[in-house]
């Protein structure tokens, strides 16, 4: 079945040969990035994305970057991307493997967006952690019961793993 | 179940015997209820009177329903029972020949019926009689008088004709014949059965008498001895009728009866003809193509049945004789003052057509093969037709048939050629005196059909050569009784078979349509009459004229019969007597004898000029160069959705024939749903209407969204909208085609929103929100955008004025182009409901006008269907896709038409077509396209070739490709092999191809 044509362009057909096979939505990725954030796809798999966040400012991840690993899935963008952080990070919706709890990424995703929202709401979601909607529970708890401590936590965690 | 003569067992003749006497008596009881029932005992010959009745004897016994010896009982009890002879004596003028004639002698065995010395002996005189006058004989069959032996004795004949008509109201026919002794009148003995049979229907019929004497008998006699009799036959005068289409008048009418009648005629004719062994008579015109083989020598005495029989010999020398014009009469070239060429072919059909009219070499004199030439004992000769079993002793002439049909394929140009006989084959100046010559011709055609008839003959001919008028609505003036006599009458007369029907029913008489005998008469899309018990058939029949024409390119529509009418109108002896053709094509061909076919192909031979556009001529050449035609059958396979419908249609169906409630009416609808079906599911529901009167414009839409606020806002969101249509979808990044519009004014492309919705459901979620705003929306809100071409200043909106009909819409148009701005012409944007769901049918053919429209752009192409709601929805797609688009229908007057027509071959712009089967069925000219798309296929394929030979026909220059699309396992299918099974039949009869059919094939033909 077809790739999604916003990312990866048919390569027979176009008059002239595009030299990148790449679709809109990555070349466009790529020429305009979102400040504070990085997205290559791989060259041999355009369809899985190395993602580099920076900590937001007056969060308790500035000054980290944070890796991140985006797939694409086949029936992209009918289905949400996959996105998961490989920097170890401190926060209530994301866990220990990494994995993100953002409603857009399951639900509430609608094809209309795109790898450049997804990756701006979770830059969102480092500002402004939501412990109500946990994925990693003793984090949330954390956070609930002793926030500065969490957030001191964080920043550790930032400096530790996310220099 | 026909009774045919030909294979009748003695049972089987006696019953039909036993019908048309009923028939003779009730017919008797109703004409002349005291006719016969007079007794007179005086026995005198009252043939002096002038009129003549059958004196019958009262005490003459009752045979009804009585048991067949009880009947003999009784008849020995009335010897005198048999009615003799009377005078011959009528006032009627006939060849000198005294009746009785005597035809000839034969010996025939006999049984007594009396016993004891001195009854009767060898020598003694007898005659031979039916045994009951019945008491109500016809008064038309009384032409003799007289009872008993003492008139009897000059005439020679015995068994009052009387006798032949009605016997006895129930009960099973007997065929006794008396022998009743001359000198006294005594009923002495009956005939022995197995000869009786044709001598009773000889008697009923009044044909023959019987008188001789006893050859051979024993004595003393006893009961049921053998005997054997040598008897004189000699026919009466009634059985010559004064004229010989006399009898073909009385046996005209339709019935079954009448053709049993004629057939136990024939058989019991032939039989005598072969027991006396009646010769040719030998002086015959030894020239005489016309063979005539001698009568007594085809009988065969021990087969009854295979007398009477038209044998293959026998149709031979029909076909012989008929064949002797021969259609490779040359070519010839239309007289001057004809504006038009012929082509090769069409001076072919001139000469044909020519010939058939002026005397086509055949002698004129000549008796007609169907009648044989034969010689009675006493010398005189006579006729006899072997077909009807007529006799007549005047040399009947052959009818010639002046006329024909025409049935060239659609578009071979029959109208020029019909239009170039009528200027060239004209009767002679100088006979213009007769009267009886008429000079005017009628030419009957479709009303659709008038004006271009009269249009075409106005421009075919130098205005002073030929005068056309039309006899139609109030426009009548130029036809009546005396039209002949002023020089003013215009030469060609048109009529519709609507008026032709009419005039026909309300006043016949007064009409001068049937007052006048016209020089000609010429039917077009002579098919109209294939009924033959309808009005129109019936109306052009009554026409009276010297030449008859059908033109017709499909002269078997759906049966056989339908050829009949042709015959009828046509007026082909003997074929147009329906007893005839009921005996010979109908009741065979429904007993699945293939000679049926040959029959009719042999008929047809002579009659008909037919060329199929794929016909070569000697030298192996084209006859017509048209562009090659490939017709090609796409089968396409229904989507789930599609056969779940169609499945459920097709089961209730089978539940109708279950529950035994599958009468015509429910399955023809069902059938119709089905068929429908394969087209589209909304025109099952009727509803294809409402979806293309969904289709609303944007700035209607925009308006109710944008109400209250100000026109700006509006025409900003219209300008965005079409923009953003044009742009590329927000979710596949692409311009796509096929832009949809939500509530809430986001576009994406079509393909995304179905992905998105299917997927939706798929996840569970039954509402349905925009993928942009997530503004919940309900599916129905979707609407696609279609955006038209700006139309180029000046010019008429095509698309407009194809929506419709109605004068509305081009009022909407006029408005529209007034106020828009000379500078930029805004596109036009229409939406349209995405609750429309295209078929597989649409789907294809969307496909292929793509794909036409990208290989061949100059290519024009006409889309068929049969339902002018598929059109509609055709309309939709066709607009989604952006392809224009001309529709003509039934439901659009003559001038629209036109209109439409003109605007199809002239504007480039207009690649398709789309038109009902029915509307441009007949007539039409379209050659501007070369592509043919056929929706659904019709029961005949007749019907469907006829349109497309509206393409490919004349004129036309590029090759022509037909795409057909059946749907797969669908009652389409099915309707493809009804199509093959009539055009097989088809091609049987008028082609010359019947022969390379095999006979299996044939057979399933019938199936």
């Amino acid at each position: 079945m077809a790739l999604p044509k916003r990312i990866i362009k048919a390569s027979g057909g176009a008059p002239h040969p595009p030299r990148c096979p790449m679709g809109a939505e990555t070349e466009r990725l790529i020429a305009e990035p979102a400040p504070g954030i990085d997205a290559r796809p791989h060259e041999d798999n355009l369809r899985y994305f190395d993602v580099v966040i920076n900590g937001p400012a007056q969060s308790p991840f500035e000054g980290g970057s944070f890796k991140l690993e985006l797939f694409l899935p086949e029936d992209y963008p009918m289905a949400p991307p996959k996105v998961r952080f490989l920097t170890k990070i401190y926060h209530p919706n994301i866990d220990k493997l990494g994995r993100i709890c953002l409603d857009i990424l399951k639900d509430k995703w609608s094809p209309a967006l795109q790898i450049r929202t997804v990756l701006l709401s979770i830059q969102a979601l480092l500002s402004a952690p939501n412990p109500d909607d946990p994925l990693a529970n003793d984090v949330a708890h954390h956070w609930k019961e002793n926030e500065k401590a969490a957030i001191q936590t964080a920043k550790e965690w930032t400096a530790l793993h996310a220099k | 179940m026909f009774v045919d003569g030909l294979e009748l067992t003695p049972e089987e003749q006696a019953w039909l015997r036993a019908s048309l006497a009923e028939e003779a008596a009730l017919a008797g009881d109703e004409d002349n209820g005291d006719g016969g029932a007079g007794p007179s005992d005086s026995g005198a010959g009252t043939g002096a009177s002038g009129r003549d009745r059958p004196p019958l004897k009262r005490q003459a016994p009752e045979p009804e329903s009585v048991h067949p010896l009880m009947q003999r009982r009784k008849a020995a009890a009335s010897a005198q029972d048999a009615a003799g002879p009377g005078s011959p004596g009528t006032a009627r003028q006939k060849p000198s020949i005294s009746f009785p004639a005597l035809l000839g002698e034969l010996t025939l065995p006999a049984v007594s019926m009396v016993r004891g010395p001195g009854r009767f002996a060898t020598g003694d005189a007898i005659v031979l009689s039916r045994p009951k006058p019945p008491p109500n004989s016809r008064p038309w069959m009384a032409g003799q008088t007289g009872a008993g032996a003492g008139t009897a004795g000059g005439s020679g004949a015995a068994g009052g004709p009387g006798a032949g008509s009605g016997r006895r109201s129930t009960g099973k026919e007997h065929t006794v014949v008396r022998i009743l002794l001359k000198k006294n009148g005594n009923e002495i003995g009956k005939l022995s059965s197995d000869c009786s049979g044709f001598i009773a229907t000889l008697l009923d019929q009044n044909l023959c008498s019987f008188e001789g004497t006893i050859l051979f008998a024993k004595s003393p006699a006893a009961i049921l001895d053998e005997m054997f009799l040598s008897v004189n036959a000699s026919f009466l005068e009634q059985a010559f009728p004064l004229s010989v289409h006399q009898q073909i008048a009385a046996t005209d009418d339709d019935g079954v009866e009448a053709s049993m009648h004629v057939a136990a005629r024939k058989l019991s004719l032939t039989r005598l003809f072969a027991r006396v062994g009646v010769p040719a008579f030998q002086e015959s015109d030894a020239a005489q193509v016309s063979t005539k083989p001698s009568a007594g020598g085809e009988g065969d005495d021990g087969n009854a049945s295979g007398e009477g029989n038209v044998t293959s010999g026998d149709l031979a020398v029909v076909y012989q004789r008929a064949n002797q014009l021969d259609k490779t009469v040359g070519s010839m070239q239309p007289s001057d003052g004809m504006l038009l060429t012929l082509r090769n072919y069409q001076s072919v059909a001139l000469a044909f057509m020519y010939a058939k009219e002026n005397g086509d070499g055949m002698d004129a004199e000549g008796v007609s093969p169907l009648w044989t030439e034969l010689c009675m004992a006493c010398g005189a000769k006579f006729y006899y037709n072997k077909f009807s079993g007529e006799l007549s002793l005047e040399a009947p002439r052959e009818i010639h048939c002046l006329g024909g049909i025409v049935a060239d394929e659609m578009g071979l140009g029959k109208t020029i050629e019909m239009l170039a006989l009528i200027h060239t084959s004209r009767p002679d100046r100088t006979a213009l005196q007769q009267p009886t010559l008429g000079k005017p011709m009628l030419l009957v055609c479709p009303l659709n059909l008038l004006a271009q008839w009269r249009d075409e003959a106005r421009r075919a001919f130098r205005p002073e050569t030929l005068s056309v008028e039309t006899f139609y609505g109030g426009d009548r003036g130029a036809v009546d009784r005396h039209m002949f006599a002023r020089a003013s009458t215009p030469l060609i007369i048109i009529t519709t078979y609507g008026t032709l029907a009419s005039e026909y029913t309300r006043n016949i008489d007064a009409s001068p349509l049937f007052a006048v005998h016209w020089h000609r008469v010429v039917l077009d899309e002579a098919h109209y009459i294939k009924e033959r018990a309808t009005r129109t058939a019936k109306s052009a029949c009554a026409l009276t004229a010297t030449n008859r024409w059908a033109v017709t390119g499909t002269p078997i529509v759906n049966k056989l019969d339908d050829i009949y009418s042709l015959i009828r109108f046509l007026r082909v002896e003997p074929w147009c007597q329906f007893s005839f053709w009921h005996s010979l094509v109908t009741a065979p061909f429904a007993r699945r004898e293939p000679a049926a076919l040959d029959v009719v192909q042999t008929i047809l031979e002579p009659l008909i000029i037919r060329r199929t556009k794929d016909m070569r001529n000697s030298d192996g050449e084209l006859v017509v160069s048209l562009p090659p035609k490939t017709v090609e059958i796409k089968y396409l396979e229904f989507p789930h959705e599609e056969r779940e419908i169609y499945t459920h249609l097709a089961k209730k169906l089978l539940e109708l024939k279950i529950i035994g409630k599958a009468d015509h009416l429910h399955v023809f609808q069902l059938l119709m749903r089905m068929r429908q079906m394969c087209d589209h599911p909304l025109l099952i529901k009727g509803r294809s209407r409402e979806v293309k009167e969904s289709v609303v414009e944007l700035d209607e839409l925009v308006e109710r969204y944008c109400q209250g606020m100000s026109s700006a806002y509006a025409a900003q969101v219209v300008g965005d909208i079409s923009e953003s249509s044009s742009r590329e979808c927000p979710i596949c990044f692409e311009s796509s085609d096929g832009a949809v519009l939500l509530p809430c004014l986001h576009v994406v492309c079509q393909p995304c929103i179905e992905d998105f919705v299917s997927r939706r459901q798929e996840s569970g979620k039954d509402d349905m929100e925009c993928p942009i705003c997530r503004k919940p929306c309900s599916e129905a809100d979707i609407m696609r955008i279609l955006v038209e071409a700006a139309p180029p200043q000046g010019q008429s909106q095509p698309r407009l004025q194809s929506l419709g009909s109605s004068e509305a819409d081009a009022d909407a148009e006029g408005a529209d182009a007034g106020p828009s701005p000379a500078a930029q012409p805004t596109p036009r944007i229409n939406l349209q409901s995405m609750s429309f769901r295209s078929s597989a049918k649409l789907s294809a053919l969307v496909q292929d006008l793509r794909a036409m429209r990208a290989a061949t752009p100059d290519v024009k192409a006409v889309v068929f269907s049969q339902w002018a709601g598929m059109l509609d929805l055709v309309e939709v797609v066709l607009k989604q896709n952006d392809i224009a688009f001309v529709r003509m229908d039934g439901s659009l007057p003559q001038k629209t038409r036109e209109n439409v027509l003109r605007q199809f071959k002239t504007d480039t712009r207009i690649p398709v077509l789309i038109a009902t089967l029915r509307s441009t069925g007949v007539g039409l000219n379209l050659i501007a396209a070369s592509r043919v798309f056929m929706l659904d296929p019709w029961y005949n394929e007749s019907v469907e070739n006829q349109a497309i030979d509206r393409v490919h026909r004349l004129g036309q220059t590029r090759e022509v490709f037909v795409t057909r699309y059946i749907v797969r396992d669908s009652v389409e299918e099915k309707m493809l092999a009804i199509q093959y099974r009539k055009s097989q039949l088809v091609g049987a009869v008028t082609g010359s191809d019947a022969q390379k059919l095999q006979l299996d094939e044939l057979m399933a033909l019938f199936d």
